[in-house]
């Protein structure tokens, strides 16, 4: 009996000891599981080299993540660690969820120098920037090699305007075989926004006003319809509620698509050998991409506010973020060549191209009600480009200023 | 030969036919989960449907055990399910026969009270649930996602109108006999409500292992996740594994197979009697 309670107390006593020496355990959540080799491995390499903290990252889907961070930010209950996309800092930083870390960026922990200007812009919200840029995209032109050599027709080289594109679309389209020239879909941010910005317009103003009826929009949208409706050279906007335009792109169906570098991987997949890139099409002066990028930021509610701090600064450096370069383009200067490299044979560079050269446009959000707004114009950008109607555009930035007033 | 001329009427042919379209019509789903998850990815997305893999990708199964570490989450699973299950078919019956057979003072207001509950939408009771069990200190845990489901107001419900179609004669007789309440229910009445067990058994089971909103607002880290969060999980912030999600749905589907077959028969004459389906 002694000797079974002796076990007990020493076991006991182990169990405390072990417990007063753990290390700070960080919790990480994200929903970009597709990433999940990288960010593993970047966890592992923090963790092997720390003693006191140790992080573990759990994976969600999108809506599942932004559920859950809906409903435990206001309790205050929250992750460590979390990435946020434009309009939930926004909504997350008016609303006081979010650590301020202007410390880190004043000691020169971390160096903002190192990051593309528009992640930064895009992210800092009445004055203050509340994480670490970890990763951008950009849009450019992927096309369809087999379809071009079908037609006879040389593979675009970019460097080109919105006539020169849609001269190309036109004599590629078959379409007696099914087979499109382009594919115009109404998504804001990987095809009418860059063509409203390249044609010198915008969609909210210094003011956060919506002036998406401006004469620049309305003709930008004008000729994107006429490339479906005139020139019959992409289905029609209710043929794509059948079969969208990327589904379109990957079955051989659409020889050229606007489309974000979030597509290279499953587009490479896809196509091997027969996949091409190149930039956009000038509507205006020079090309614009719109470009989105996600950060890591700390819930205000972390209990570990210190642990977190070390772990975002390594977050912020060179090393961690070149270990996402296998999908996704790293926001940290130079990482982005990695990413570049892996897909070179397809001419990737265009993608980080539009951004060095400064045809980067952050994709364009209300500062209120940013994702109501934003899925208003994204339906509102459908209505135009199946009916040809530009007027519509009068009536949707009426309705969208009426949201920001609300 | 009335039993050949039977055999062959075109009446029997045609309600025949019918069924099998429509089970063809329910199974096509189930067959294209299974068929995708062996495909390669641009197999899965091509158009016209490419019905057959060219070549099985069973790689796909072992990815889901091994890199994505799916037994843990199967365990989880099952443990939450066993517990919510069991202890809801037994407070559900007896609240059930206290309800449907005992008489005290304030019982109709209590099952009206009781029932009131059953009008107010899950997701309005979600964030008070959710600070109730933070306070508990219950927050990404297992024993999180089971504790506030243990009661099911709509089991007891399920429950009272099995016991109520019992004849009052089966607890007299008892009573004469000198059984006690406990022995009454035990012994006696909870027997014959077999159907109505199995059947609401069924239905917790599968709504407990397909739950999703609750777990995934309870648990933070991964290896207190539940099967349906792990699934959603595989889909990425710009693309998806197709195939892959399509083999999580079809391992996590298997098990509630199995559930459905063994209470298929109690299951189907217990949802007839009550009238109410899941």
């Amino acid at each position: 009996m002694k000797k079974v309670l002796c076990l007990v107390l020493t076991a006991m006593l182990l169990l405390a000891a072990s417990a007063a020496s753990a290390a700070t355990q960080l919790e990480m959540l994200c929903w970009m599981s597709e990433q999940q080799e990288g960010i593993d491995a970047m966890v592992d390499a923090f963790n092997a080299s720390q003693k006191d903290i140790e992080v573990t990252v759990s994976y969600m889907s999108k809506s599942a993540y932004f559920e859950k961070l809906n409903i435990g930010l206001p309790a205050g209950s929250a992750p460590d660690i979390i990435a946020l996309n434009v309009p939930s800092d926004i909504d997350y930083s008016k609303r006081g969820f979010l650590l301020d870390i202007s410390d880190l960026f004043e000691s020169g922990a971390i160096d903002l120098s190192r990051y593309p200007e528009h992640t930064i812009a895009a992210h800092t919200i009445d004055g203050v920037l509340h994480g670490v840029p970890r990763d951008y995209d950009s849009i450019a032109v992927y096309y369809n090699k087999a379809i071009f050599d079908a037609a006879g027709e040389p593979y675009p080289t970019g460097d080109w305007t919105w006539d020169e594109f849609v001269e190309v679309a036109k004599r590629i389209t078959r379409a007696d075989e099914g087979i499109y020239g382009t594919c115009i879909a109404s998504y804001p941010n990987s095809v009418v926004y860059d063509m409203v910005y390249s044609n010198g317009g915008m969609a909210f103003d210094e003011n956060g006003q919506c002036v998406l009826n401006s004469d620049e929009a309305k003709d930008a949208l004008k000729k994107l319809s006429d490339v479906i409706l005139v020139e019959h050279a992409s289905p029609t906007i209710e043929e794509q509620a059948e079969m969208s335009s990327g589904n379109r792109f990957l079955n051989g169906m659409a020889g050229m698509l606007f489309n974000g570098s979030w597509s290279m991987a499953s587009y490479a997949e896809a196509l091997g050998d027969d996949l091409g890139v190149c930039a956009l099409p000038a509507m205006g002066e020079k090309p614009a991409s719109i470009s989105h990028s996600l950060i890591w930021a700390i819930p205000a509610c972390s209990q570990n506010i210190d642990a977190a701090k070390t772990f975002l600064t390594y977050l912020a450096s060179y090393e961690s973020q070149a270990m996402t370069a296998a999908t996704v383009i790293p926001a940290y200067e130079g990482t982005d060549a990695l990413w570049v490299e892996n897909y070179a044979q397809y001419g990737a560079k265009v993608f980080t191209d539009m951004v060095s050269e400064g045809y980067a446009v952050s994709l364009p959000y209300s500062m209120k009600a940013s994702e109501e707004t934003y899925s208003m114009i994204k339906s509102g950008f459908a209505d135009v480009l199946a009916t040809g109607d530009v007027s519509l555009l009068d009536a949707l930035t009426e309705a969208v200023n009426a949201k920001i007033a609300e | 030969m009335k039993n050949k001329t039977e055999r062959f009427s075109p009446r029997l042919l045609l309600s025949y036919a019918v069924l099998i379209l429509g089970a063809v019509f329910m199974l096509l789903p189930f067959f294209w989960m299974v068929l995708t998850s062996l495909k390669t990815r641009p197999e899965a997305v091509k158009v016209p449907i490419q019905w057959l893999p060219a070549s099985p990708q069973w790689e796909n199964y072992k990815l889901i055990f091994t890199r994505y570490k799916f037994s843990r989450y199967y365990l989880n699973t099952a443990i939450v399910t066993v517990c919510e299950v069991s202890f809801q078919l037994l407070t559900c019956a007896m609240a059930a026969y206290v309800f449907a057979r005992l008489d005290f003072p304030g019982k109709s207001f209590l099952f009206f009270l009781c029932m009131t509950v059953l009008m107010v939408p899950a997701q309005m009771l979600l964030i008070p649930r959710f600070i109730i069990t933070m306070k508990m200190n219950l927050l990404d845990s297992l024993a999180g996602i089971i504790i506030p489901n243990l009661p099911s107001i709509y089991g007891c419900f399920f429950l009272r109108q099995h016991f109520a179609s019992l004849p009052r004669e089966l607890d007299e007789s008892a009573r004469l006999d000198g059984c006690g309440y406990f022995r009454t229910f035990f012994s006696i009445l909870l027997p014959l409500v077999r159907n109505g067990m199995v059947a609401f058994g069924v239905l917790t089971t599968l709504w407990a292992w397909n739950d999703m909103l609750w777990p995934m607002v309870v648990v933070q880290r991964q290896r207190n996740y539940v099967l349906s969060i792990a699934i959603s999980a595989l889909q990425g912030q710009y693309s998806s594994n197709t195939p892959l999600l399509m083999t999580a749905g079809t391992l996590s589907m298997l098990p509630m197979l199995v559930v459905f077959i063994i209470g298929q028969r109690s299951l189907l004459s217990g949802i007839a009697l009550s009238g109410i389906k899941g």
